[in-house]
């Protein structure tokens, strides 16, 4: 630091020069000469070395295309020979990449599911070919992606990575998946993995159409990751899009219509099952069984969905541009009727080359429209919970609300027809990307990037049902603001020389700001409620603290720098470096220095392998790195600041009162997450049996999170600190296997496992102590406030803690039967104990894909073994102590119960499961005889088809945490399924890919 | 070329020297920082209000648990089905069986901790404020040193040996100090600031008074003997001359009972007040939620739902003459009809809405083989001494006096006939509570003793968080007053200090817990 303000002084002067600087960097570098031309020729063969006619070869990110003729032979003028990629592709084959690298004849075989080494892959802030890659990339491209509907770049990657956890836990269509990568890797609201899009780091998943990605990479290991130093902890994502291509324009539409059907629901008692229930246990239950009433609740609640899917986009370009428009719109109804989204998605992205394409400008421009009905999930503790001799309406039409008045009792479907929760969302984003050679081999890159989301939020409670009674009508009004302003300069240098020394280097600046603002009014007691919340003004009672408005702003500089060193694709070093400040810090802790540095060795090809022709490839790699994370922080917590809250009384008056807003920690600095990574990447048998094997070391130091405090000294009892260490250790599997490979039918088949081991190892410090932190509040009606898990040094995040249970079965009379752990007679909380944790052993993928002929299919199965779910909706619901009045959930001990549940090991279970996720087959129709069609495919898709598991619940794979990622303590709590369970659906698609 | 890469590189490094292209320094747009807050008057008011906004958290929720159904008021029965069974916290409370680990327990404890933490920080920028007079000054930091004072005098009371931070500047974590010493700086603290405080104007209404310092005092040499602490002098005579002194500053006993507990009520009686408000919307007084039966409001004509949890324990009803005003005035009892309608309202189920005084267990749902277990919805006798207007709806309007007048005339009673002194100017303040209760002298004694006093303070206080402090100083804390519920409470002299909560101790290894509970461990 002390150097750096030194400096500042000392080129004070120099601030004026700095606009002219770069406008005479500009005009300098227009002066160099253009480059040599290269020409590149080859042959373009199949699987079985047979040519393939009219293949496209095209530079990529360039109009510059070529096609093979009859002998598969091709020849295309490139400018410039180092930096050019060549994208070949061919219907019905895998677009394959190649770097030119200075070659001049360069051969492909196109072939289905073959492990391409000469691959391009997306790495941070460049690519590199798969085979000079020396960190953990894990790359999915398009003909990969999980088929169905999809959202968005989540919903294509489910279970396709090893150690990427991607969780979508309930049947809401407007609920996001929760992602993790290795493992939870701090208390600190993780925010999973950074997505990339395009380059653009931050970006948020839903701003890009399924359609409009063209490949994934997910960055597994520090030392990929570092580049991204201030927020890559928790991995990153980087999504592709799809680019124009000049040697042919193109209209593509790709369609689909689909159902989503309830695929798994409670089994609550019938009226008969309940009537008989009730006098099983000596109920009277006649003076609530009068309306002569029989009704299945939560079938009353919910239906079938139906979606449709329309994506079109137009794409091709010039000698000197290309260009590519999309839009997309996507209709998604939830299985729940007042449940769901609709999102139109606009992209467009255009590049211009000039001065002999040594000037590139590219830009893009993006806009995501949502409009979205969130569910109110506490609706289905109310069909849980009526008997169901009630009706939904009164003989005379109007809703049946005699249950008015009984705790956790309305009438849902009134709710749903009543109330909503509306969301608008307006995603845009623009990006300018300006790139210029200067000479060969270096490039010099601005990137700017500007976007802005709306959120507008519009509840309605209606003072008729349950939901708006106690406060005679609800409306509240939110509206959200988030805007990010990116400025990003690189300087990229590669070269090769002596024919096997090959260097890549990079250093950039980039320089980001954030900010964020809302206001939000809510009203109550309406005198006219027609308007609901379209008008907020009709509400009679609006409070002081219901009327609110915030704003705060973050800003993140970094300077980075990436050396790749390789020679002769033997051994190859990666070293990067960033320097990380953000604004949320203290003073003294703004900056942090993330080094990495990777190494892989190329072993196939030393000599003493060459001759093994068994061995395509064989890949040592090893790297260490250190990574940054303050994303779950907000600003602020570094200051001593006074808020607004609450209201004092002053003689008669209320007057706003002002409080100390938090506990403030000056010394609050960045946290480090440390990774050891080492691999092995292998091909064999003419690249038949191909995989990875990974081994992780990941530790989170100075961890951030709400350290319990006492008070006083203290203002508060929570500060935010850095305290603890975690630690994620893993291994991972992926094997690819081309089970057969024809010319007529092709089977492959693709496994990848990923255990992970999750510890806390430190909670305290010499200030801090919070060695063991109770959390989780699984809630069960005469539990309230009993939590679940613990968050404890020695233990993974996802320890239940519990009174245990001393085996599965109720006593004789009915009562549960705990281990006494505190040795003191009696069942208090003092007789928790550690139960089990929700961190499975192992979470795997599997899948199959066949081609025959123009058929082609594939089905994936995916699942974790060896964690434990807690089975809450069996416990609120599963007991018969409130049966006379409610309604419950038919299982083998309901009529046994003499007590009420408790929050116990009683209701834990193993939530191993394996569900076949995806199913597809389709049809590429023959469109060589038809001049205006390029291609034509039709499809038949199934999700969610079945889940294998022992698991006694509804669906064993539950959310991390069932509110917002930035609730407190968000995702300490893993492994309930929610007694609000929202069910999941299982869908059938029928869709169409048309290429014009 | 390397003209050109410098020329880059320069470009770079006169961003890197360019100030705002490494400045990191925060924008606080919605909070005010604390180098220039505290400067104005009405900045300094607001502070002060969220000191007297703490005294939220004192009642209707923790302490009233702690006090009420820790002593012989009430109880948080366990309903049929099991709701408000919650981990059994509200049984331990009720049969003393509490543990380090008892929900109430720790949320009472960090209600008073982190209502002490913020009358320091408070303090803390009076003293260093520079805009107020030297009067203003002392006057407001008395004030607040009052509320930290009761926050502290609360503490010692129910956990006695309790960690004492009065510095804010102090980030030392603190050890317990011995009862006795918490005592003697109370007294020390209370009679410094005594006179400072502001008085007791209507415009002070609300805030921590002269009156408030000199009550608090009262209250301190009153149960000095049940705390076991040594008083310089004689307590007893302390104690009346503070009750003196209360008495002297002007407060007038409400003609009428009811207006200490009224809607909008602004009772002369009042010494210390938390003024909760309708549109109250963080720390609201929702005893009504606490105590009604879910359907309940139907009967007020109101809004809000109930959670069907408190109610009184039924033998200290039965204390009650059935003739005292007081009687109907506290408890809702039997059957409840819909406002609207006149239809009689029901429980879930099914059964009519009719609130018994008698609790009994129901057989066959007790707990882990004990006597504990779950009663019918509609047991017991409920609160609406502060009564329900038609419009409520999420929170209560209706202000609690913690402190007010009646209290002190049955203090100064029960103080001369401890100490011995004058039983005629005892029997006197009784009767003249008795008689404002009644609305005249029929029911007056001709005589009191201290179980006379004992149960005109339970009559006239009930649900108002002095149980468990009244009923340790007359040796009654072990009996519960709810023989049917079969469940004896433990006893030992221990249990007369709470444990301190396990959660504390994480956060501060220097706490030691109270004799004989478990040691903390790790």
């Amino acid at each position: 630091m002390k150097q750096v303000k030194k400096s500042i002084c000392l080129f004070r002067s120099l601030r004026k020069v700095r606009k002219m600087g770069i406008l005479t960097l500009m005009i300098l570098c227009c002066l160099v000469t253009a480059f040599a031309q290269t020409t590149v020729k080859g042959k373009v063969l199949d699987e079985f070395g047979e040519p393939i006619i009219g293949a496209n070869i095209v530079e990529k990110g360039t109009s510059n295309g070529s096609i093979t003729d009859l002998d598969g032979n091709y020849s295309l003028t490139i400018p410039n020979a180092q930096r050019a990629i060549l994208q070949f592709s061919y219907i019905g084959y895998n677009t394959k990449e190649e770097a030119v690298g200075g070659q001049s004849v360069i051969n492909v075989s196109l072939a289905p599911s073959v492990i391409n080494l000469g691959e391009v892959v997306a790495i941070g802030y460049g690519t590199q070919t798969r085979r000079e890659i020396t960190g953990s990339v894990a790359n999915v491209s398009e003909e990969s992606f999980n088929k169905g509907i999809t959202r968005d770049a989540a919903d294509l990657l489910q279970g396709k990575v090893a150690g990427l956890s991607i969780t979508s836990g309930s049947g809401d269509v407007t609920r996001a998946s929760q992602i993790r990568l290795r493992g939870t890797s701090t208390l600190m609201n993780d925010q999973g993995p950074m997505i990339v899009i395009d380059g653009i780091p931050g970006g948020d998943m839903s701003s890009v159409s399924p359609s409009d990605i063209e490949s994934i990479s997910v960055l597994k290991d520090a030392s990929s990751q570092a580049i991204y130093g201030s927020r890559a902890a928790g991995g990153v994502i980087l999504i592709t899009t799809k680019r124009g291509s000049a040697s042919h324009s193109q209209v593509t539409y790709d369609g689909y219509l689909s159902a989503d059907f309830v695929a798994n629901k409670p089994h609550l008692l019938s009226a008969s099952e309940w009537r008989d229930v009730n006098s099983q246990l000596g109920n009277d239950v006649s003076k609530l069984d009068v309306y002569g009433a029989e009704t299945d609740w939560l079938g009353e609640m919910l239906r079938t969905g139906f979606s449709q899917n329309h994506s079109l986009s137009v794409s091709g370009g010039g000698s000197k541009n290309n260009y590519r428009a999309s839009y997309t719109f996507l209709d998604r109804n939830g299985i729940a009727r007042d449940n769901f989204m609709t999102r139109h998605s606009f992209r467009f992205q255009f590049q211009q080359r000039a001065i002999n394409d040594r000037l590139r400008i590219d830009l893009t421009g993006s806009a995501t429209l949502t409009d979205m009905q969130f569910p109110f999930r506490d609706d289905f503790i109310l069909a849980y919970n009526l008997p169901p001799v009630y009706p939904v309406k009164n003989a005379d039409g109007t809703w049946f609300t005699s249950m008015f008045g009984q705790y956790d009792q309305g009438n849902p479907v009134q709710n749903q027809d009543e109330n909503y929760n509306l969301m608008k969302s307006n995603n845009f984003y623009g990006a300018g990307n300006l790139q210029f050679d200067i000479i060969e081999g270096l490039t010099a890159k601005v990137h700017l990037y500007k976007s802005s989301i709306n959120n507008d939020f519009n509840e309605w409670r209606a003072p008729t049902n349950s939901r708006g009674r106690s406060d005679n009508g609800y409306a509240r009004r939110q509206a959200r603001l988030t805007e990010r302003e990116l400025m990003e300069w690189t300087l990229n240098y590669n070269t090769t020389f002596g024919s096997k020394h090959k260097l890549d280097a990079i250093a950039g600046y980039s320089w980001e700001n954030n900010r964020y603002q809302d206001q939000s009014s809510i009203a109550t007691n309406f005198a006219v409620t027609s308007m609901g919340a379209n008008n907020i003004q009709s509400g009679n009672t609006l409070k002081i603290g219901e009327v609110t408005s915030s704003k705060n702003a973050y800003k993140l500089i970094s300077f980075f720098a990436r050396a790749h060193y390789s020679y002769d694709e033997k051994y190859m070093l990666t070293a990067t470096v960033r320097r990380d400040g953000s604004s949320k810090f203290g003073a003294n802790n703004k900056w942090g220095l993330f080094p990495s540095v990777s190494a892989a060795w190329g072993l196939s090809q030393e000599g003493f392998l060459k001759d093994i022709n068994w061995i395509n490839d064989l890949k040592l790699r090893a790297g260490y790195g250190v990574t940054g994370n303050q994303d779950g922080l907000q600003p602020y917590k570094t200051l001593e600041l006074y808020e607004a809250y609450g209201t004092y009384y002053d003689n008669g008056s209320p007057s706003i009162a002002y409080r100390v807003a938090q506990n403030a920690n000056p010394n609050l600095k960045w946290e480090e997450t440390a990774m050891l990574n080492v691999g092995v990447d292998f091909s064999l048998f003419n690249g038949r049996l191909g995989g990875t094997i990974e081994w992780y070391d990941k530790r989170t130091t100075d961890m951030i999170y709400r350290y319990t405090v006492p008070t006083p000294t203290f203002v508060y009892d929570r500060i935010f600190a850095n305290v603890g260490d975690m630690l994620n250790t893993g291994v991972e599997l992926l094997l690819n296997i081309d089970v057969v490979r024809t010319k007529e039918f092709n089977y492959n088949t693709s496994i990848n496992l990923a255990h992970n081991k999750n510890e806390i190892l430190r909670l305290s410090n010499d200030i801090y102590s919070a060695s063991r932190i109770y959390t989780g509040d699984p809630w069960i009606r005469g539990a309230s406030g009993v939590t679940s898990h613990v968050i404890e040094e020695g233990r993974p995040v996802g320890q239940f803690f519990m009174l245990k249970a001393k085996s599965n079965k109720l006593t004789a009379d009915g009562k549960f039967d705990f281990e006494e752990i505190d040795g003191i007679p009696g069942i208090t909380d003092d007789d928790r104990t550690y139960v089990g944790s929700a961190q499975p052993d192992l979470t795997f993928g599997w899948n199959n894909s066949f081609s025959y002929k123009n058929w082609d299919a594939s089905f994936f199965i995916r699942g974790t073994i060896g964690n434990k779910v807690l089975n809450n909706p069996i416990a609120a619901y599963g007991n018969n102590t409130y049966v006379s009045g409610a309604n419950a959930i038919m299982n083998d001990n309901l009529v046994k119960y003499t007590e009420n549940s408790r929050v116990s090991s009683f209701y834990l279970e193993d939530g191993s499961f394996a569900r076949l996720d995806n199913m597809a087959i389709g049809y590429t129709f023959d469109s060589k005889k038809i001049d205006w069609l390029n291609r034509a495919r039709v499809y038949v898709a199934a999700q969610n088809l079945f889940v294998i598991t022992g698991y006694t619940g509804l669906d064993p794979e539950v959310e991390l945490f069932r509110g917002e990622p930035t609730d407190n303590d968000a995702g300490l709590s893993p492994g309930i399924e929610a007694r609000n369970y929202f069910p999941k659906a299982r869908s059938f698609t029928f869709g169409v890919n048309l290429t014009f | 070329m390397k003209k050109i890469i410098a020329i880059w590189f320069a470009g770079i490094l006169s961003m890197i020297i360019i100030p705002s292209c490494t400045d990191l320094d925060e924008e606080v747009y919605d909070k005010l920082p604390a180098d220039d807050f505290g400067s104005t008057e009405i900045e300094v008011k607001a502070l002060m209000g969220t000191v007297y906004n703490t005294l939220k958290t004192y009642w209707p929720g923790n302490f009233m648990y702690l006090s009420e159904n820790g002593g012989s008021a009430t109880v948080t029965p366990t309903r049929t089905g099991g709701d408000w069974y919650d981990g059994g916290q509200y049984r331990e409370i009720f049969t003393h069986e509490w543990t380090a680990q008892t929900g109430v327990v720790r949320s009472s404890w960090n209600a008073a901790s982190t209502a002490i933490g913020t009358c320091n920080a408070t303090i803390s920028v009076l003293e260093n404020s520079t805009f107020m007079t030297d009067a203003q000054k002392v006057e407001n930091i008395a004030s607040m040193r009052g509320v930290r004072a009761f926050w502290i005098y609360t503490m010692m009371d129910y956990w006695g040996n309790v960690p004492l931070v009065t510095d804010y500047s102090d980030k030392e974590l603190p050890s317990v100090r011995p009862r006795q010493e918490v005592f003697d700086w109370l007294i020390a603290e209370v009679n410094e600031i005594a006179e400072q405080c502001p008085a007791g104007t209507q415009a002070n209404y609300g805030k921590f008074t002269k009156g408030s310092a000199y009550f608090l005092l009262a209250k301190l040499f009153l149960n000095a003997e049940a705390w076991k602490v040594n008083v310089s002098g004689n307590a007893w005579q302390q104690c009346i001359a503070a009750c003196d002194k209360v008495l002297s500053l002007g407060y007038v006993l409400e003609p009428n009972w009811e207006t200490n507990f009224g809607i909008n009520d602004r009772s002369q009686e009042g010494i210390l007040t938390i003024c909760f408000s309708e549109t109250d919307t963080q720390n609201r007084n929702q005893l009504m939620c606490q105590t009604l039966h879910y359907a309940d409001n139907l009967s007020d004509g109101a809004k809000y739902g109930a959670w069907n949890g408190v109610c009184a324990q039924p033998d200290y009803v039965k204390l009650f003459d059935v003739e005292d005003p007081r009687y109907e005035a506290t408890y809702r009892i039997g059957e409840r009809r819909n406002r609207e309608t006149g239809e009689i309202l029901k429980t879930g189920q099914g059964d009519p809405l009719i609130y018994t005084v008698d609790i009994s267990i129901i057989p066959g749902t007790e707990y882990d083989g004990g006597p504990w277990g779950a009663v019918v919805q509609e047991a017991g006798a409920r609160c609406q001494k502060w009564p329900y207007s038609t419009t409520l709806s999420n929170a209560k309007g209706n202000h609690f006096h913690i402190f007010r007048l009646t209290d002190i005339y049955l203090v100064k009673a029960e103080a001369l006939l401890r100490s011995g002194g004058d039983v005629s100017e005892a029997t006197r303040l009784v009767n003249v509570v008795r008689e404002r209760a009644y609305g005249d002298a029929t029911h007056n004694y001709a005589t009191v003793d201290l179980q006379k006093i004992q149960l005109e303070r339970r009559f006239e206080l009930a649900w108002e968080a002095w149980s468990r402090q009244d009923d340790i100083r007359f040796g009654d804390f072990d009996k519960s007053y709810w023989a049917a519920s079969n469940s004896p409470r433990k006893t030992g002299d221990h249990l007369k200090l709470y444990p301190i909560p396990q959660t504390a101790w994480q956060t501060n290894q220097n706490l030691v817990q109270n004799p004989v509970y478990p040691p903390f461990q790790q």
